[in-house]
């Protein structure tokens, strides 16, 4: 388990365009992981952060449904043991060669942003 | 207590109004919002709580369903192009039913033009069909042929005459085996049949060979088709006939007595099947193998048969007629040689017999008229444009009014589309109110139809091609009336139309006066056109005939009892005080006159063909008939009987003589045996023994003794009394046959009747059309007084007059009626001068009908918009301009 340190300061806002940018490979990368359900992803992604990723709940259900689409997951009901039903969603053959994709496309962002900010300033860091 | 299951179905409700979620999605959003309370809940959250603090956690539903619909390519809410929500539809009934009552002088206008409309093509349509159905019925109807003669005339052209001799049936089939597979003939008749001590008069009676039902296809109920007719005396039923005679019995084998002549035995009862309609019109028909040794059996000449062919399978009809002089050459080159005119054979195929009106000497064959047919379908297509027209019209200038509903409606998020389909609903929904409400109208209107056509229909009026044409008339109607202000109000900027600065551009006038135009050109071509054929008709009932139909009874001497002891019978009837004088004849005026060939002066080169009355020397007397030279025949002269003729004016000019060249010519009839030439003794004046439609023929009248028919000129002052009185005489003399007459005016009234039809179909379609065009006048003027009530007021306040008044607000529709007039002034005489030309005797196409028609117009219009323009006149300025 890694986790991104909180900043007590203040929260981490990600702008619009990057939350939609990275929770698709955010996604993808859970349920690579395993099979699981919408509320579970939500909850997992919240731990993951550290809560610094906020995401209204229902946004998260928008992207599930396009991945689907795409042919990157695929979806069945379940009926729990409480006699709820639950749609859990598990990661494709498509699903995977994205993410490794994304993972690539990351990486080379993260790198080239690296090197030019160096290592963090000390400031930052308190 | 907080319900939060309640709370949760509730909260899912919320989002299936929203389209841009499916089921599924609803179902897995609500699945987290579970999953989220459970986790809330146990934190120690109430479930208010918990819900509340989820649904937030969830997000915008709105904005979600955004999201969704950008993942797929599910439509936006507001977006109803295709046409297929079914919300949106409820929606556009509903302001449509809205509307529609708030409007209910013109919604009601409206739908009542339409619905006369519709009716009258439903009406048509039926009356089309039961026409064009005639002989559709019968088996392998393509190859069957009606045989005609097909006479040259003196002039050289040619007459196609309905009946044949027996021979033609008989011969045909033997001199074209290959081609004929068979043939089969009809005489028609009358007579009296006795079952026991009951008798009927049947007039619906035919002679027929075996052939005839194989060739003519009837299911039987009773006997078999095939051989009912093979032996003599045997005779077949229809039905009805069967019924009438036995109940409920079976008929077959019993025996039924007909005429005096022989006992039939019953082999065979048919059934005519439902919508069967048939040129062919019978009740019974017995074998004419009874007839063998009767002269009409074998005469070639004895013309009193209807001939049929059937033709092999895949014989072309035209190597046929290729070959038919071949026969008229082998059979008739004696009667051709002597009167130096061909005789050949006219084949009619089965389905266009019933059309086949031209023919003459076509006894008890039903006929119809196409040009009827073509007028109907016409009158149809008139009557439902104008109908349409109506409609579009009023739908058009109405909607303007709406102008202020639809900048509402555009500020509100409107699209273009959504008023495009509001306008489509509303006039579609009205449109399917007015075909509903049609047809009520067609079921229960249909006797009235049936009565004013005089023909009866088999109907279907669920039929699918009727149906489809309704739907076809309302989709059309509905969306032309539609499309015009969904395309052109739905394009208002909502700003302007909100301010009601919209107007219709001259175009929109221009096209909406255009169809007023159109419409009272056809109400005008329709009403003069009654005017005319009105006019016409009584001038035919009106025009001397030379003598007075309505005090002469024509009496038939359809038995041999009677006219065995003619005399006595005559002298009987004299003696009763109503009847002043009686004369026996051939044929009555308005009846049927046999045509024969004479030849002039003894020269056989050139015979000429004159039409024949055969009478006793009552005869000027009782049509009181003047003469114009010479002398009347009389039993005075002991020659008149066989040495003495007369002719009429048309006569003597038709040889070529003055009536005082033509005394002392002779006249040799040829047909006749032992017949010597006769002299011509006096001319007496043409007088109308035949319809106004033919002009007054050449006459040649002698006393001959062939009497069928007795005339007696009664006073018409006791009338019943003495029809009574001639009753009884008349059962003295014949003790089987009942009495025949009527009065020569009713004969007369027979001719036209197909005129007077024509009559009563024109006026009940003119009203209509008139109806319905004065519907829309009434809505148009209704709407205009509105529209311009403010300008009137001001006029008003300025010192208008009210003559100032009615001339403004009424000029525009009078030079529009004006100018439709003019249109249908021409069109009109071209085809009234086409229908009159039907007529030897005819009324003048004159101008003075036209003012007629015009003024009838101009009055319906003046009633039709007087209510607005008194209503606009007294109104006060004060309540049309208060709002300023």
């Amino acid at each position: 388990m890694y986790s991104i340190p909180r900043t007590s300061m203040y929260t981490l806002m990600l702008s619009k365009e990057l939350m939609a940018a990275s929770t698709r490979p955010l996604i993808l990368s859970i349920l690579k992981r395993g099979e699981s359900y919408g509320y579970q992803i939500i909850q997992d992604v919240k731990q993951l952060s550290g809560g610094s990723l906020e995401w209204s709940d229902g946004m998260l259900y928008p992207v599930l449904h396009k991945l689907q689409k795409e042919a990157c997951i695929q979806s069945r009901w379940v009926i729990s043991k409480e006699g709820r039903k639950r749609k859990y969603y598990s990661i494709t053959e498509a699903g995977i060669a994205e993410l490794q994709t994304a993972k690539d496309q990351w990486s080379s962002i993260h790198e080239v942003l690296e090197k030019i900010w160096g290592p963090a300033p000390q400031w930052a860091a308190q | 207590m907080f319900d939060l299951e309640k709370a949760i179905r509730s909260w899912k409700q919320s989002l299936r109004k929203n389209p841009g979620y499916e089921d599924g999605d609803i179902e897995e959003l609500a699945s987290h919002l579970e999953d989220r309370i459970e986790v809330l809940l146990e934190q120690g959250l109430s479930k208010r709580e918990a819900f509340n603090a989820a649904v937030k956690e969830i997000g915008d539903p709105v904005e979600m369903a955004t999201e969704y619909q950008k993942t797929t390519t599910r439509k936006a809410y507001a977006d109803t192009s295709s046409g297929i929500n079914i919300g949106i539809l409820g929606n556009f009934l509903k302001i449509a039913r809205r509307n529609l009552l708030k409007n209910k002088l013109y919604t009601s206008l409206n739908i009542l033009g339409l619905v006369v409309g519709i009716s009258c093509c439903i009406f048509i349509y039926l009356f089309v069909q039961n026409e064009l159905n005639y002989d559709a019925f019968y088996e392998n109807s393509e190859q069957i042929y009606k045989v005609n003669r097909w006479m040259e005339r003196e002039d050289g052209s040619r007459e196609a005459v309905g009946l044949t001799s027996a021979p033609f049936e008989r011969n045909l089939e033997t001199d074209f085996p290959d081609m004929i597979e068979m043939a089969t003939h009809i005489g028609p008749r009358d007579g009296v049949v006795t079952i026991g001590d009951q008798t009927f008069r049947e007039n619906r009676l035919y002679r027929a060979d075996e052939d005839f039902f194989r060739m003519f296809s009837y299911s039987f109920i009773e006997g078999d088709p095939e051989n009912a007719l093979t032996r003599p005396n045997t005779v077949v039923l229809s039905r009805e006939t069967a019924h009438k005679y036995f109940g409920d019995e079976p008929a077959l084998g019993k025996t039924i007595l007909v005429g005096n002549e022989s006992v039939f035995e019953v082999t065979g009862v048919f059934e005519i099947p439902e919508g069967g309609n048939s040129h062919l019109d019978f009740d019974l028909v017995n074998s004419i193998k009874t007839f063998e040794n009767r002269t009409f059996y074998t005469e070639w000449m004895w013309n009193s048969f209807h001939t049929y062919i059937k033709l092999s399978p895949n014989v072309d009809v035209e190597d046929l007629n290729a070959q038919l002089p071949s026969f008229t050459d082998k059979y008739f080159a004696d009667n051709m040689a002597t009167y130096n005119r061909r005789i050949d054979i006219l084949l009619i195929p089965l389905n266009e017999v019933y059309f086949a009106n031209y023919l003459t000497f076509d006894w008890q064959i039903t006929h119809g008229d196409r040009t009827v047919i073509s007028i109907f379908g016409i009158v149809a297509i008139l009557i439902i444009v104008v109908a349409a027209i109506n409609f579009i019209n009023l739908a058009t200038a109405r909607s303007v009014s709406r102008s202020k509903e639809i900048g509402v409606r555009k500020t509100l998020g409107a699209k273009r589309h959504n008023l495009f389909f509001q306008f489509m609903a509303e006039s579609l929904f009205i449109v399917s109110i007015a075909g509903f409400i049609s047809y009520i109208v067609v079921f229960f209107m249909f006797p009235f139809f049936e009565n004013l056509i005089g023909i009866s229909i088999s109907v279907n009026l669920f039929s699918s091609e009727l149906i489809l044409m309704v739907i076809g008339i309302l989709l059309t109607t509905g969306i032309l009336a539609g499309v015009y202000p969904a395309i052109f109000l739905s394009s208002f900027e909502p700003i302007k139309a909100l301010k009601e600065k919209i107007n219709f551009g001259a175009s929109q006038i221009v096209v909406r006066k255009g169809l007023i135009v159109f419409q009272f050109v056809i109400s005008s071509l329709l009403i003069i056109g009654v005017t005319i054929i009105n006019n016409q008709l009584d001038y035919i009932s009106n025009k001397s005939l030379g003598f007075q139909p309505g005090q002469l009874l024509d009496i038939s001497l359809n038995n041999q009892e009677v006219r065995q002891q003619l005399p006595a019978f005559q002298e009987e009837l004299e003696k009763l005080p109503g009847v002043e004088v009686t004369s026996a004849m051939s044929g009555t005026p308005g009846g049927f006159f046999d045509n024969y060939s004479f030849v002039v002066d003894n020269n056989t080169d050139e015979p000429v063909i004159l039409n024949t009355l055969f009478i006793d020397d009552n005869f000027s007397e009782i049509l009181d008939l003047d003469f114009i030279a010479g002398r009347d025949l009389s039993d005075e002269f002991s020659t008149d009987s066989d040495q003495a003729i007369v002719i009429n004016e048309r006569a003597a000019e038709h040889l070529g003589w003055t009536p005082e060249e033509a005394l002392g010519k002779q006249l040799t009839n040829l047909l006749w045996q032992g017949e010597v030439a006769r002299t011509i003794v006096g001319v007496v004046e043409d007088f109308h023994y035949q319809s106004m439609h033919t002009q007054i023929g050449p006459l040649a009248i002698s006393m001959v003794q062939d009497q069928r028919r007795l005339l007696a000129k009664v006073n018409t002052s006791n009338i019943s009394q003495t029809l009574k009185n001639i009753e009884s005489v008349w059962s003295e003399f014949s003790s089987l046959y009942p009495i025949e007459y009527r009065f020569l005016d009713e004969q007369f009234a027979e001719l036209y009747a197909n005129d007077i039809r024509q009559r009563k179909i024109f006026i009940v379609f003119s009203v209509v059309a008139m109806v319905i065009a004065c519907l829309g006048l009434f809505g148009l003027t209704t709407f205009n007084a509105e529209k311009r009530s403010k300008e009137i007021g001001l006029r008003k306040i300025l010192g208008a007059s009210i003559s100032n008044l009615l001339y403004v607000f009424n000029k525009e529709i009078f030079s529009i009626i004006g100018f439709s007039f003019l249109i249908a002034m021409p069109i009109t005489y071209f085809l009234i001068e086409k229908w009159l030309q039907n007529f030897a005797y005819r009324v003048d196409n004159g101008i003075f009908n036209y003012v007629i028609a015009l003024l009838i117009i101009l009055t319906l219009t003046m009633l039709t918009i007087s209510y607005q323009t008194i209503k606009v006149s007294t109104s006060n300025p004060v309540d049309s301009l208060k709002d300023e």
